[in-house]
């Protein structure tokens, strides 16, 4: 069995990368489940998964437009092979679409979501409703384009899944009323709302710039097995869709204010400690990998290199121009960037904001300091769950505000991150 | 200790005394992964070892991965991954993530088996010390 999926060529401006027209990066299943779990939690059963299958579909109609185009496909077959393509590439597992006219079938086997979660608590947890969303709404999407039905009109639900113990996960598709389209966040509209250039170059600079090529040369060879899975540097990785990432956060805070706003302050900050999952995991797995002990060196332990290294990797994943500002180590972690891969979605959708919106930004930032100040790197410690605890929910002697935001008319994103 | 041969074979034969040496290779530990039981490491002390490793396996595996960082990246026909670290003698197994749990160690003992085999190795059959629990 060798690698067959090339992974689709990623374009990068200032380090947010793009498939085609959409946004995207790398995140892990931890944080992919964390995400979808926080969206279902604040929703409920049924609201959270019809936004995530909306925002899937939506985004990933987007993408999958951009490639259409750019492969020149223009029969239905050539569409679905290319859609079913594109999906094992990014990592999201092997999807088979049958749906002639927009009425048929979808078969997925070892589809990101679902199998992440049975592996991660299917021995503890009885499932109760589906884990695929995303994976519906690209079915979805894939079929309004190779049938060139009203865009974002199809409908897709999944009927079994492997994380309610079924052997594979098994989705209908069905014609439905198409969702009104909503303004476009794709690369020009990007560019056009993240300034760069006369933000001055931060801490570490040519360092961090050095490790995020280096990790990005890794990336680039990456492919997708057999499965439709990604591994790098160890860890299974998604490359995924921002757009969903972003319509899934914004609007179930939108939704969460309008309907119960004393809540607002507990979901936020279950997006900010999306941004403690995502370093913990995948940063901390990247760290402690072999491509870093030989491409990068040896870890130290020391927090400076623990606070450029992450920078790096936030920048080698595609989360933007990370910079660090200022750094008093066991003091105050002051990063900026022009843009994160937030704050254009936010812009563009929802206007000028009162408050910050980098949620994750905030979250991840928080969790580099914890990683460089707390963490014995030396010893080489297990990543684990009950390490994760111990670290992040006992109590973090930190704080962190965001005190720029673009999407509230400053220059650039910066998080503060300082002893609690 | 000057070798001159093309064969990566013949380089390890010279460099640990052929396939009847002693030298015994690390032990293979569990490392904790994303995936419970699909990452393995084993530390080559010997520098010599490395270098016979790295010969036969960039013959016997796919090489994946960019050249010239450091670090060498294969993959075996069973879509394995082999990642060695010349520079420290760090070797990392990845399983492929499909692999049935409870086949995970097994797979992974038969790969350093076969990995050692090669540069005519013997294996420390101690059982593993796991480095980190499953999630």
């Amino acid at each position: 069995m060798h690698k067959r999926n090339g992974t689709p060529s990623v374009a990068y401006d200032n380090d947010l990368a793009f498939l085609g027209d959409a946004p995207v990066l790398y995140h892990c299943h931890h944080f992919n489940l964390f995400l979808d779990q926080s969206v279902d939690d604040a929703l409920g059963p049924k609201v959270g998964p019809a936004l995530r299958f909306a925002a899937a579909r939506e985004a990933s109609y987007q993408l999958l437009a951009s490639l259409v185009r750019a492969a020149d496909a223009v029969t239905p077959a050539e569409r679905v092979a290319l859609a079913e393509h594109v999906f094992a590439s990014m990592g999201h597992g092997r999807l088979r679409i049958d749906a002639p006219q927009g009425v048929g079938k979808a078969v997925g086997e070892h589809l990101h979501y679902g199998q992440a979660w049975f592996e991660k608590y299917g021995a503890t947890v009885r499932r109760r409703s589906p884990a695929d969303a995303f994976a519906a709404g690209f079915a979805a999407a894939a079929v309004d384009l190779a049938y060139d039905l009203p865009p974002l009109s199809s409908a897709a639900t999944e009927e079994r899944c492997v994380a309610m113990r079924a052997p594979r996960c098994e989705f209908t598709i069905r014609r439905g009323e198409p969702e009104e389209a909503r303004p476009r966040v794709d690369r020009a509209a990007v560019a056009a709302t993240s300034a760069d250039g006369w933000i001055p170059a931060g801490l570490h600079e040519d360092a961090i710039a050095s490790i995020a090529a280096t990790l990005r040369a890794f990336l680039a060879g990456v492919e997708s097995d057999d499965s439709g899975l990604i591994r790098a540097f160890g860890v299974y990785v998604t490359m995924h869709l921002a757009g969903y990432y972003n319509r899934i956060t914004y609007d179930t805070i939108t939704r969460v204010q309008a309907t119960a706003p004393k809540m607002t302050e507990v979901l936020e900050m279950l997006f900010r400690e999306s941004g403690h999952v995502c370093v913990f995991n995948t940063f901390g797995g990247i760290l402690m990998s072999p491509e870093w002990e030989g491409a990068v060196g040896t870890l130290t332990g020391d927090p400076a290199e623990i606070v450029a290294g992450g920078v790096a990797i936030a920048r080698a994943l595609g989360f933007g121009r990370w910079r660090i500002r200022e750094h008093v180590p066991g003091e105050r972690l002051v990063i900026d960037a022009p843009a994160t891969y937030e704050s254009p979605y936010y812009g563009i959708r929802h206007g000028e904001a009162v408050r910050p919106t980098c949620y994750f930004l905030q979250g991840a930032a928080l969790a580099i300091m914890q990683l460089a100040e707390r963490v014995r790197w030396s010893e080489r410690p297990a990543l684990t769950q009950a390490f994760y605890n111990e670290l992040f929910r006992g109590g973090l002697p930190w704080r962190v505000e965001q005190t720029r935001c673009r999407v509230r008319g400053d220059d650039r994103c910066a998080v503060v991150v300082t002893r609690s | 200790m000057m070798v001159e041969t093309d064969s990566a074979a013949d380089l390890c034969d010279a460099v640990v005394g052929g396939r009847d040496s002693p030298a015994i290779a690390g032990a293979l530990r569990r490392e904790h992964a994303c995936r419970h039981g699909l990452l393995w490491r084993s530390d080559v002390a010997e520098p010599a070892v490395v270098v016979a490793l790295q010969g036969l396996l960039g013959e016997r595996c796919r090489r994946v991965g960019p050249a010239g960082l450091g670090v060498e990246l294969f993959e075996t026909a069973e879509g394995h991954g082999i990642v060695l670290v010349p520079r420290t003698g760090r070797l990392q197994l990845r399983i492929v993530g499909t692999t049935a749990r409870e086949d995970r160690e097994p797979v992974a003992r038969a790969l350093h088996r076969w990995l050692f085999g090669l540069v005519g190795v013997g294996v420390d059959t101690a059982d593993a010390a796991a480095d980190g629990g499953a999630r």
